[in-house]
Order: C-alpha cells, then structure tokens, then sequence
C-alpha cells in the first residue's frame, strides 16, 4: 500500500469512533483538573461511550477495510468489536460512582482511565498489524495495573497492583519475543537488495502471504515459526488467565475494587480474545477444502485444545472450593476463558460462536461483579456467609443476583445457556467431542458453585451482619441491573438478533480473506 | 576496515553488555545492579551503533541509560532499600530458575542455527533520523499518536498511585 | 579476524543470552525493583533482536517496534515505580517473598 495524503484523510474519517473516545478521555480529564466533581462525569464518560458506539455503527462498512496502511481493521467485524467494548465500559460505569463513593474515594481521574483502557481494547481487537497489537495491549494493561493499585492506602491493593504490573510485563516481554521471531520469518521471503519498503512487514494480511512462502519445505523456518506462535500465546494466555498462566488471577482481581474487577474480566479479557481470534483467522490457521473446515498448523490448535481442557477443568474445581464471592468469580471467570478457548479450537464458526460468548458473559460478569461490590460490608469483605438470608432481606437485589448466576450456569431461558449451546455444539460440529462433553460435564460442576449462592441467598439463615442493601438501590445501579437482566433475558430468548450480525461480519470480513487465497 | 570495526565494536559490546547483565543477577546491592543494568544498556547501544541504527543507538542512551535508568536510581536512593538478605531458603527454586533459563537458551540457540548464514553486509537504509522521521510520519502514523494514550494513561496513574496519602 | 564476523546468529545468541538473564532474574531475584529492572533488561534483549532482524532484512519495520517499544518501556517504568512506592508506603518492604496477604 503506498502511501499518500488522501489515504491519511480517508484513514482519519475512518477511526472518527476512535478519536471521538480520544476527545472525551481528554475532556474528562480537563473537567477533574478544574474540580468538576459528582454524577457528570460518569454521566458524561457513559455518553460518549454510547455516542461512540453509535458512530462506529454509522461508520463502519460490512466488508473488511483498513485504516492507516493497514493498522487498524475498520470494517468487518471491527465495528460490533467497538460496540460490544464500549458497552463493557459502560456497564462498569453503572456500579462505578457508588462503589467509590462508598468508600470515601471519590477518585474522578478513574474515568478518564476507563476511556483510554476502553481506546487499548478497541486498538488491540481491531488491530490489524501486530504493532497495533502491541500497543492496544500495553494501553489497556497500563490502565489495569492502575485499576488494580488504586485503594493505595490499603495493603491488599499495593499489592494486587504490584503483582499484576510484574506478571503482566513479564508475560508482555514474552510477546515481543515472539513478535520479533514472526518478523524475522517474515522478512525472509524476498531478498534485502530487491525490498522496497512499503509499510509494515508485521501487517496480518502480509503475514498471510509471506509465512506459507518461508514455511514452505522449510524445517528450520517452521522450528522458528512454532516457537513464535508458541511465546505469542504464553502473552495471549496470560492476559485471558488460561491455565498454565492463570494465577494472578483470583488475587489480583480481589484486590482490585469490585467493578473495575468486572471490567478486567470481561472487557480486558475479551479485547485479548479477539485479537488472538483474529490472528489465528487472519493468518490462515483454518482452511476450507471442499467444504471441510481443516488445520493448517494441528499442533498449535492442539496446545490451545488442552489449555482450553485443562482451564476448564481446574477453573471450575477451584471455584467450587472458596468461600469468598469475589475469589470464586474469578476462578469462574478462568474457567469460562476455557470455553471461549475451546470455541477457538473450532475454526471459523467457532470463532463466531467465541464472539457471542463473550458478549453474554460481559453482560453476565459485569452484572455479577458490580452486584458483589453493592453488598460489601466494608473494604473487599465479600464472604459468602454475609449472603445467607438476602433473600429476605432484599428480593430484589437476590432476584437479581440469581438471574446473573442461573445465566452463569447455562440455565436454559438465558442468554448463557444459549452462548454455552453455541461453544459446545459448534466443538462437536468440528469433531472435538472430549473436549465438548469434559466442557458439559465441567458445566454441571459449575452448576453447584453458583447455584450454592442462591440457595444460600433465599434457604440460609439471616445473618445479623449483612448489609443494608435497600440505600444503596439508587438510580444508577438499579437502571444498569435492570438494563442486564433484561438483556440477558432478551439474548436468551432472540439470540439470532446478535448471533445473526456477528455471522454476517465474520464472513463477510474474514470470509473473503480466505477465498482471495483460493483456499 | 568497516567489516573489522563491526567485528571489534561487536565482540567488546557484546562482552560488557552479557556482562551487565551477569551485574545486575548477582548484585546483592540495589544501586549495584542498577548501575550493571546502565553498562548493559550502554552496550547495547554500542551494538546497535555496530548494526548502523544510529538513530536507535542515540536513543537508547537518552532514554533508557539517561532517563529510565536515572528514575530507577533515584527510587532506590528515595526508599533506601537494604541489601537482599541470604538466599538460603531458595535453593531449589534458584537451581530450577537456572535450569530453565540454560534450557531457554539453548533451545532458542538451535532454534536460530540456521540464521549464520545471514553475514549482516552492505548498509543498512534506516539507521538514520530522516528516514524513520519518514515512517513514523507516514506508515507508522497511527501507532506513534496512540503511543501518546500510553504515556497520558501512565501519567494520570502515577498521580493517582503515588499522589500522597492526604490527597487520597 | 574474519571467522569472528559477527552475523545474524551471534547478535541473535547475546540477544537470547541477555534474555534468558532477565528471565532468570525475575525467577530468582526478591527485591521488587531489581525485579522489575530484570524485565527491563528482558524488553532490551528483545529489542536487539529486533534490530538485528531489521538489519538483515534491510526493513524499518523492527525498528520502528524498537522505538514503540521504547516508548512503553518509559510508560511502564512510571506506573510501576509509581506502585513500589505506594507498596512500600504501607509496607516499608518491597520483597515480593513478603506479599503476605495473597501467595504469590
């Protein structure tokens, strides 16, 4: 692609949603400089986000298009990619202001953070080129590690900050590494005198016609080529808590205060998601012969089948065994990165079928989590014998909370019944029978643990020292709970309206990649 | 002449350079290590100026062995940390952390024989200031704005996490 | 002098070996920044990686990565020294052994 004024133009109409979050990150925190306190901040920051998401409907084309020489991937599936983030952050923004409030810590800046760490998501899982990539990652990881450090007065906070920010870089540091390795192949295909430089050699679909050419009859390339995928995916793992690299998770997330844990969980980890969705689409990890989904590269797609076995396997034991809400949510929240992984082992339909799992369990976890932050007593004590008898107590709230969990589970009505549907019969579609029925069976297991906290909530005894839950029903949250329920009710009942959208996107952005190259 | 300069600036700078690094795990002393990693990263600018980036080379000692390095010390000196007190406890995690990095490194070294071919000749077309002025400003114009996202975020966080404690 | 030219491969092995160093460190060492330092000194070995690639393939793609990356690298030194100082605040210790509270 070569470059020129006009493209520059094009390119800058092309991330208006982008710049647009740009301008409000800015504004709010111009707005927290001169001592703008109160409600109009979250107010302001939930408007822009759903301003933004707007404009990148409007905006966005339905067939894949790339901004600035093939940076940022503005059409295809970038546009509902957008959406589905902005509405994790605003979600978040529901719970946010109480919670802080509660706390005597009116931190104002938290906002302006929450738009940049929204802007990283967006600029990693629209990222077309693995520069983009890296940089989405490290805005969005810089705002985490914040989030995590931001009670400072309290010990536990220090120190989930600390440990996030050491594990994270370290595992971003293995990332590069890789980067570096999938450069060097990639240079390779053509000799140094003949090279004209002509934007990035690490653009995705560059990568897509370079690598099979080095690749090819090639064993010391392919050695090189494995252990690149291999590092990349130590980065990739990390961010989404998968097995092996897992354990930041529970403490980190404990540490953190209790919404912004849900943002982490959902929006974090889905931006990593689908940016390592599109790399394995993008690079061709599946291919179509005669209507037969096959691999290009099986051992890649067998590690990630047993770390998608084996997270699904030790999230969902360990969860079982806490007793704290807020550590057994993240345990959970490691087991369903499990089944997302094992709709990624599915190839291009459970790439699709991945999406809408994600989107569900963003709406499904951020309910949980900030309903976990409502009935703390104090700082982070969220233990389960504080629940016993809410039910009573507060049946709204208990109605609620068991909406979020039943949808957790897979209860049929809701909308997590039809996600897992989705994941687990797409795997049996692609022949990965184990991992669908270990999948199903580790789902009943999950059944106990979050069914345990209903009965808790509407069997147990009433406890003298559970919160007075009915203040803290003010506007803010009641509206987002409502907003959450109805919705998980409504994709439970029509998941065609979300299924359908991203079916058209995925094919029509990443489809016609793979047919350009006569595969 | 130039082929023998590069073998010359390559084995002096590679020596200091892993030597720095050997600094920086064996110090028991936080300023010491900081100051092996400052000869580490001064010679990996000395390596850089052997590939001709110069411009990399020049930057490398601005910001890493200049700025970065200079906050690090500055922090180690602000909280006067004490010496790392015995190893004693962690012995096998010690031995195992050696055993896997060994094994790192010679995996990545067969992983890379077939590279040796690569004799590194000729000149090297982006080493300097004009024609990666030229990039950033043109191919690599959207990374470089949102680098500026990176540094806001890092600041505001700073102000927060640091900020003190009065001012919640 | 002429079979010590250095080529791609030996600039890759000091590249690796400095890597592999960090990696140790971070795996052995217990004072917080020293940590930290090792994960710097991990980001530069990739960097020299990267430039060493760049230079093969006479492409500016890895060292424009090299500076991003550098970019970061300072970014990522703020917010984390920025937290070590609030850690030890509290703590008046930054020896990641001494994380009580979680297991590390």
């Amino acid at each position: 692609m070569e470059f020129s004024i006009d493209l520059l133009g094009q390119s800058t109409v092309q991330i208006l949603p982008i710049l647009f979050l740009l301008l409000v990150g800015l504004a709010l925190m111009m707005l927290d400089a001169f001592k703008v306190h109160g409600k109009i901040l979250p107010i302001l920051t939930g408007l822009g986000l759903i301003f933004s998401a707007v404009l990148a409907l409007a905006y966005g084309s339905p067939s894949s298009q790339v901004a600035f020489f093939g940076m940022l991937e503005t059409g295809g599936i970038a546009p509902l990619v957008h959406v589905f983030l902005c509405a994790s952050g605003l979600f978040t923004l529901f719970f946010l202001p109480d919670y802080l409030k509660r706390y005597h810590r009116p931190i104002e800046d938290v906002y302006a953070l929450l738009v940049f760490a929204v802007i990283g998501m967006v600029l990693m899982a629209n990222a077309a080129d693995l520069i983009m990539t890296f940089i989405g990652l490290e805005t969005m990881s810089m705002c985490l590690y914040i989030f995590a450090a931001m009670y400072k007065t309290e010990e536990r906070s220090n120190e989930s900050g600390f440990k996030y920010f050491l594990l994270g870089s370290f595992a971003s540091a293995f990332l590069l590494l890789g980067i570096s390795l999938i450069y060097g192949l990639s240079g390779m295909h053509q000799l140094p005198q003949a090279k004209v430089s002509m934007g990035s050699l690490l653009n995705l679909d560059v990568l897509a016609n370079t690598l099979p050419n080095v690749l090819e009859g090639s064993n010391v390339n392919e050695i090189i080529f494995y252990t690149a995928i291999g590092l990349i995916l130590i980065g990739f793992l990390f961010k989404v808590a998968a097995f092996p690299f897992h354990s930041w998770t529970p403490d980190v997330y404990e540490g953190t205060p209790t919404p912004l844990a849900g943002f982490m969980a959902t929006g974090g980890k889905m931006a990593a998601f689908i940016a390592l969705g599109v790399i394995m689409q993008k690079l061709n990890f599946f291919y179509i012969e005669n209507g037969v989904e096959f691999e290009t590269y099986p051992k890649i797609i067998q590690v990630l089948a047993i770390a998608s076995l084996l997270t699904m396997i030790y999230g969902n034991i360990v969860a079982a065994r806490q007793t704290n809400i807020k550590r057994m949510l993240a345990y959970s929240s490691i087991a369903h990165s499990g089944y997302v992984l094992l709709g990624f082992c599915a190839g291009g339909d459970g790439f699709e079928a991945s999406l809408f799992y994600l989107f569900i369990y963003t709406l499904m976890n951020i309910g949980a989590f900030g309903m976990v932050g409502m009935a703390e007593r104090q700082y982070e004590d969220t233990h389960m014998d504080h629940w016993k008898g809410l039910g009573k107590k507060a049946p709204y709230f208990a109605a609620a909370m068991s909406v979020f969990l039943f949808s957790l589970t897979g209860i049929p009505p809701l909308a997590g019944f039809m996600a897992k549907y989705q994941v687990f019969i797409t795997a049996i579609r692609a022949d990965l029978i184990l991992l669908a029925t270990v999948g199903i069976l580790t789902s009943v297991i999950g059944a106990y643990y979050y069914i345990r906290l209903i009965v808790y909530m509407f069997f147990g005894e009433e406890q003298e020292t559970a919160p007075d839950l009915n203040t803290r029903f003010t506007w803010m949250p009641a509206t987002g709970i409502a907003l959450l329920v109805a919705l998980i009710l409504f994709f439970g009942v029509l998941p065609s309206t979300i299924l359908s959208p991203i079916d058209k996107v995925v094919e029509s952005g990443l489809g016609i990649v793979m047919a350009s190259l006569g595969m | 002449m130039e082929a023998t300069l590069q073998t010359i600036l390559f084995w002096v700078f590679a020596i200091l350079g892993i030597a720095g690094g050997i600094g920086l795990l064996f110090n028991r002393n936080p300023v010491y290590a900081a100051l092996s990693l400052i000869l580490n990263f001064f010679s990996i600018a000395g390596l850089y100026l052997s590939l001709q980036a110069q411009f990399l080379s020049i930057i490398q000692v601005l910001v890493y062995a200049g700025a970065i390095m200079v906050l690090f010390l500055f922090v180690i000196m602000l909280l006067n940390l004490e010496h790392e007190s015995g190893v004693t406890t962690f012995h096998t995690r010690r031995a195992l952390a050696f055993v896997l990095g060994l094994a790192f490194v010679g995996e990545m070294l067969y992983v890379f024989r077939g590279l040796s071919a690569y004799k590194l000749e000729g000149s090297f077309e982006y080493g300097e200031v004009e024609p990666i002025g030229y990039q950033l400003m043109t191919y690599y114009l959207l990374p470089f704005e949102m680098i500026s996202v990176i540094l806001l975020a890092a600041l505001i966080g700073a102000i927060i996490v640091a900020r003190s404690h009065k001012y919640i | 002098m002429e079979s010590l030219a250095p080529n791609a491969f030996s600039y890759l092995a000091v590249s690796i070996v400095m890597f592999a160093i960090g990696t140790i460190g971070v795996m052995t060492r217990r004072n917080g920044i020293v940590v930290f330092m090792c994960i710097e000194l991990m980001l530069n070995a990739v960097n020299l990686s990267l430039v060493t690639f760049s230079r093969m393939h006479n492409d500016p793609t890895g060292s424009m990565l090299v500076f991003f990356v550098m970019c970061v690298a300072a970014a990522e030194a703020v917010v984390g020294l920025s937290i070590i100082i609030a850690l030890f605040r509290n703590k008046l210790d930054i020896d990641i052994n001494n994380l009580n509270i979680f297991k590390w």
